[in-house]
């Protein structure tokens, strides 16, 4: 295992086999953990003091209008203009080709001026067929949860906080339905950021983004309903709005993400592995750290209690890890603290005992206790993804690569219709990856290079009698083979940058890469609506602005009713 | 109009895509275009023009002794610049200090070996790219970075490129070069500029590779729509 041993400041038990982790019903059971983009970007956050301001709230009294948020950090200053317009109820319908939103955002570098900001305001509400600018980090658009946004302003407008229940129920007062970065749109390119000192790991600008949303939900309830009722209006209540999270819609279009940066989900994958690895390896668990798990264990549970989905495979599964984790926690009380390594104790005792979803929740629960162990792996999390053909290689030796690194490839027949039932493509309404059934659907001709596993067992067929010729020869001659021969040759050190399953089965659950990718951003409450996209919260428990200095700012995983 | 480098590189790369440039070349000629026009060199005109009329076309090749010599037939080499900067890369890397080179003939827009070359300076190699007698000469050392001479970077014309490569430096004693276009300072300042102030970009030439791009997308069917296809339907809730 090359990568534990270069993070192995801290001794660490063997890294899992990418076998093991890497196949989707295991990726599709991960759940939030510490260095989860949202808990390090909030850490960061309260670490260094950043400030977060209104610079301008210029709403009517149904809550429309412009509004500006200014973050301060010690490497410079940030900015989210937020544009929130009138929309009838028919107009908020389907997510992905809507014309209009209830509120669009957009963070900014520095502190736009005026001028920049009636810019955005001709450009942002109009979302893909607007243009950003190179100032601009995040595009992003949200529409409000009719069945909660009402029922809160109502409430705080008679003078009475919202009903705990409704609250915990929906879980946020906004959901967004796209967040976009990266230089879509006109928007600044990557390297603005990772080049720089701030929001340079993956995703920060984005999660930052969703975080200043949430405030300006809780800003805008409190607004419409003091104008509403100007005498007797109060404020929603800080532990309510820490109830609070924002809603998220998330479709196809992330899954062929995690098969198009197999170096970053290899980054990613790694620091969750080594940080088990870590604490499985530590020798006595002291009390204090004990108590954190066996607290937040019990916290779980409550989480799971009120975890709910209509998804028939997740209800199932829910149904089981409540059961299985009160189990667990009868056995935990005092089973493994006079063991040697106890913590590896636990995660074997999980193995063998619970479920993939038990196994995966209780990896979260153990990385608690140990900030000084695992947080500092948050840093490395980002790649340059270069991906390089090795053009010396013979082709001998790119067999020998390939049944060294990509056995579980070779073991599927791909001249059965099963093993290649799906095709991935995108779509020309929507301009979003989409799955199409390959024998009954067209398109399959334009297929999006999901399907490494059919494309490695190619190759692996066409070097059949491979000689000494160099890759390079190889490639020259015949160029057709050059994607996949150089993501083969760069991945050779990548122990879990493939994810080990046929993404073209026709038992292949897209849900599970939505989910493995979700968990790292941080994500709660998994509702699958279908077996192609989730309803999810982000930031449900987490600390508002002002609370983020707090000691326990960074206590929010498994967030759950009170006992 | 001006875009973001990452949107240069996907629509290219899309566009090189939808015009059956193979899998993988693509990619070369999509990171090619946003690594030219970052540095305010001429990746999206040349890509629009040899995209649009791509037809793709194999190599020929005679080897001499430490020479490889192929013939481009007249066609563009955008499909083939990440192909034939490796070749030239693993020639040098078995000889280690010694110069290899090869040489195309009748080969059209050879600007897109530049940003092959670059991606693989960190494996140690040096590459000097001649062409058209030369009227450019073109320079990628790890140590020293990128210089370009000459400015017949967008002609159309099939001309004869000469790689070199090797471990180490190249022999100064090249060819006479024409004048400095531009040296690896001028060339970071404007990538600076870029992705200060995005690119602005010929438009005819972006609308044609956006309509090449196109080519890449699947109309939606019956059955698409019916599944749902991850969309939500009512976000009325």
């Amino acid at each position: 295992m090359k990568r534990a041993a270069e993070t192995a400041a801290p001794p660490a038990a063997p890294l899992r086999p990418a076998d093991e982790v890497m196949r989707l019903e295991r990726l599709g059971s991960f759940h939030q953990t510490r260095i989860s983009f949202m808990r390090s970007l909030l850490r960061r956050m309260a670490r260094e003091a950043w400030r977060i301001s209104r610079a301008r709230f210029d709403l009517d009294d149904d809550g429309y209008g412009t509004a500006v948020y200014r973050v301060e950090t010690p490497h410079g200053d940030f900015s989210l203009a937020a544009f929130s317009d009138a929309l009838a109820p028919e107009e908020r319908s389907d997510r992905v080709i809507a014309e209009k939103w209830d509120a669009t955002f957009a963070l900014t570098l520095g502190r736009p001026d005026t001028e920049a900001i009636e810019r955005l305001r001709q450009n942002v509400p109009k979302q893909e067929a607007g243009r950003c600018s190179a100032r601009e980090l995040v595009l992003s658009r949200a529409n409000k949860s009719v069945r909660l946004f009402e029922t809160v302003v109502a409430s705080l407008a008679e003078g009475r906080q919202p009903p705990r229940q409704a609250l915990a129920e929906v879980g946020y007062l906004m959901r967004t339905t796209a967040v976009y970065g990266n230089g879509k749109f006109g928007l600044a390119d990557r390297p603005v950021l990772h080049d720089g000192p701030v929001l340079n790991g993956p995703f920060q600008a984005e999660m930052l983004t969703v975080y200043l949303i949430r405030t300006f939900t809780f800003d805008l309830v409190d607004h419409v309903a003091a104008r509403r009722s100007p005498a007797g209006a109060v404020r929603l209540a800080p532990e309510l709005k820490r109830m609070l999270g924002i809603g998220n819609a998330t479709g196809l279009g992330m899954a062929p993400f995690l098969v198009g940066h197999p170096k970053l989900l290899d980054r990613w994958i790694t620091a969750r592995e080594t940080a088990i690895a870590r604490v499985r390896a530590v020798e006595t668990a002291e009390p204090a750290r004990r108590a954190r798990f066996l607290a937040l264990l019990d916290r779980a549970r409550r989480h799971v209690a009120a975890w709910r989905t209509d998804d028939a495979r997740l209800a199932a599964r829910i149904e089981r890890l409540g059961p299985e984790l009160a189990t667990f926690a009868e056995w935990v009380e005092d089973g493994p603290w006079g063991s040697p390594r106890p913590w590896g104790a636990i995660a074997c005792r999980a193995r063998e005992q619970l479920s993939i979803e038990a196994q995966e929740m209780v990896n979260s629960l153990i990385l608690e206790p140990y900030p000084d162990l695992v947080d500092g792996l948050e840093n490395q999390m980002g790649s340059d993804e270069r991906m390089a053909t090795d053009p010396r290689m013979t082709l001998a030796d790119l067999k020998r690569l390939i049944e060294d690194r990509y056995g579980w490839a070779l073991t599927t027949d791909f001249d059965r219709p099963a093993a290649q039932h799906l095709f991935w493509y995108v779509s020309e309404e929507k301009l979003e990856p989409r799955l199409g059934e390959r024998f009954h659907e067209p398109g399959a001709d334009k297929e999006m290079r999901t399907g490494v596993a059919r494309d490695v067992r190619r190759l692996y067929d066409r070097l059949t009698g491979a000689s000494g010729e160099m890759v390079a020869e190889f490639l020259m001659r015949e160029p057709e083979w050059r994607h996949i021969v150089r993501r083969v040759q760069s991945l050779a050190d990548c122990d879990y940058g493939e994810i080990r399953d046929n993404l073209l089965a026709e038992d292949c659950l897209a849900i599970d890469m939505l989910r493995c990718k979700l968990s790292f951003f941080g994500a709660s409450k998994f509702d699958p609506k279908s077996d192609r996209w989730v309803r999810i919260t982000l930031y449900q428990g987490a600390p508002t602005v002002d609370e983020l200095g707090r000691a326990d700012a960074d206590d929010w995983i498994f967030a759950a009713p009170e006992a | 109009m001006r875009v973001s480098l990452n949107e240069i590189e996907k629509v290219c790369e899309k566009a090189a895509c939808g015009v059956g440039v193979p899998a993988g070349a693509d990619s070369d000629i999509g990171f090619g275009a946003a690594w030219l026009e970052a540095r305010g060199l001429p990746g999206v005109t040349v890509a629009a023009r040899d995209l649009a009329n791509f037809e793709y076309a194999g190599l020929t090749w005679r080897n001499s002794g430490a020479e490889r010599y192929g013939d481009a037939q007249g066609s563009s080499l955008l499909p083939h610049a990440g192909g034939l900067i490796d070749l030239a890369a693993a020639d040098a890397l078995g000889a280690r200090g010694e110069l290899k080179t090869v040489t195309l003939a009748n080969a059209r827009s050879p600007l897109f070996l530049l940003p092959a070359a670059v991606q693989r300076l960190e494996d140690g190699c040096t590459f000097r790219l001649t062409w058209d007698s030369p009227k450019v000469a073109a320079m990628a050392d790890g140590d020293t970075g990128v210089t370009i001479h000459g400015d017949a970077l967008l002609s159309d014309a099939a001309t004869t490129l000469r790689i070199e490569a090797v471990v180490g430096d190249v022999d100064s004693k090249g060819p006479p070069s024409p004048p400095l276009l531009c040296d690896h300072e001028a060339l970071e300042s404007r990538l600076a500029a870029s992705l200060r102030e995005g690119v602005a970009v010929d438009q005819a030439s972006w609308d044609r590779l956006q309509e090449l791009a196109a080519r890449t997308l699947v109309p939606a069917s019956g059955e698409s729509r019916r599944r749902g296809a991850g969309a939500e339907i009512d976000d009325n809730e």
